[in-house]
């Protein structure tokens, strides 16, 4: 990372307001994809590409001394990606990837790794991702730890009529046991899941979560002709879960999930 | 912009949210795609702390206590929740015939505090009964 190559002067070009020699990332498609119309970049500015070789990174012109991360921000770069994503592979980039001019994006980016992002891309073409969410009731799984546990309906019946400050330790106890119970639970339940929807996909991630609500979040590559029998397992999963268990389902969206990190 | 809404297709149950609201986005998006070797990473705003809170529980005391919380606020819950008419049908089903999910099983079993608690349920003094589980009990 060096940050003081924002101070560096290109020669030939100009850094104005309107044109700044910036060039904020979008991610790398393949040459000839073109960018989506109708779709705009971070302050609504225009979408451009770069190529080298078979790969071309989609770009937009940015001022490198320019903060980032407002809500704006971030649905601009979200709906760029998913845009490129609907049209054809996309190897997404990270938010908030800013290069300091054109020159850059080609010489340090695409072509020093113009192979691996080519394979990637081939790799990736006829797959979406699928970002599929389980969360449990909480009302009513915390009924079936209580249920379940001994000890914990014993804690929860002395506990529960006590003033805040008082049974203190108990309370903490409890809170442990609830969260052990829980994890076990979680544990089972999520393989069982996974078993449901793996099938139908090409990869998958299963992706960090937490709180007393979790029990999956989980990406998964699915190829397009394998869509319609996935979302029906989904479907049909969730109508096996309900009542105690909510099934969401985000997509399709880019590969977010399947690009490595480095 | 448009505002995320739970649209609900086929069978029903699936929730599959258009993934404009900004909660999604900083889950799909954030820390992930991959990272440029020497690029200027611009200073971003405030994104880290949105998202620490939600993303990783840590289990600590303070866990533990919202756990407990919320384990012994379990009736609150249920006789206030919308699946109160359901919760109720599963009740005045009760003794049945194994059509009752283990779930709504297990549900009614804590609310009531299941059979071999039921002495224990109505001797002790009750703070924070609700006027349906007091109706319940009578009944």
């Amino acid at each position: 990372m060096t940050p003081e190559v924002a101070d560096t002067e290109v020669p030939g070009t100009q850094r104005t307001a309107d044109d700044p020699p910036g060039r904020y990332v979008f991610g790398i498609v393949v040459r000839d994809a073109g960018v989506p119309e109708d779709v705009h970049g971070l302050d609504d500015q225009p979408l451009t590409t770069l190529a080298e070789g078979e790969i071309a990174a989609v770009v937009q012109s940015f001022d490198v001394t320019r903060r980032l991360g407002t809500r704006a921000d971030l649905l601009a770069h979200s709906a760029v990606v998913d845009a490129l994503a609907g049209q054809g592979p996309v190897v997404p980039v990270r938010f908030g990837s800013v290069m300091e001019d054109q020159a850059d994006v080609v010489e340090t980016l695409l072509a020093p790794q113009h192979d691996h992002f080519r394979d990637l891309l081939t790799d990736l073409a006829g797959k979406q991702q699928f970002n599929v969410r389980a969360t449990y009731v909480e009302e009513m799984v915390l009924a079936e730890v209580v249920d379940e546990n001994a000890d914990i309906a014993d804690l929860r019946a002395r506990t529960r009529d006590l003033p805040e400050d008082a049974g203190y330790a108990q309370r903490v106890r409890l809170g442990e046991l609830v969260s052990q119970a829980l994890d076990a639970k979680r544990a089972d339940e999520a393989d069982q899941l996974l078993d449901r929807l793996v099938p139908h996909a090409v990869a998958h991630r299963v992706r960090e979560g937490g709180g007393l609500e979790h029990l999956l979040d989980v990406a998964l590559l699915v190829a397009d002709k394998d869509r319609a029998a996935f979302e029906a397992a989904a479907e049909e999963l969730a109508a096996d879960l309900t009542p105690r268990v909510r099934l969401r389902l985000l997509g399709p969206l880019a590969p977010y999930d399947f690009v490595p990190e480095g | 912009m448009t505002v995320s809404t739970s649209q609900r297709r086929g069978g029903g149950y699936l929730e599959r949210p258009a993934p404009s609201g900004l909660a999604d986005v900083i889950e799909i998006i954030l820390d992930k795609g991959i990272v440029i070797d020497a690029y200027i990473r611009v200073s971003l705003v405030g994104i880290e702390l949105l998202t620490i809170d939600a993303r990783i529980v840590i289990a600590s005391v303070d866990t533990y206590l919202r756990f407990a919380e919320a384990t012994n606020r379990l009736d609150l819950y249920e006789h206030g929740g919308k699946d109160l008419p359901e919760l109720m049908e599963s009740m005045t089903e009760s003794g049945a015939s194994g059509k009752t999910s283990g779930a709504l099983k297990g549900a009614k079993k804590a609310i009531t505090g299941g059979d071999d608690d039921d002495k224990e349920s109505s001797s002790r003094p009750r703070k924070k009964a609700t006027s349906s589980s007091r109706r319940r009990r009578e009944s």
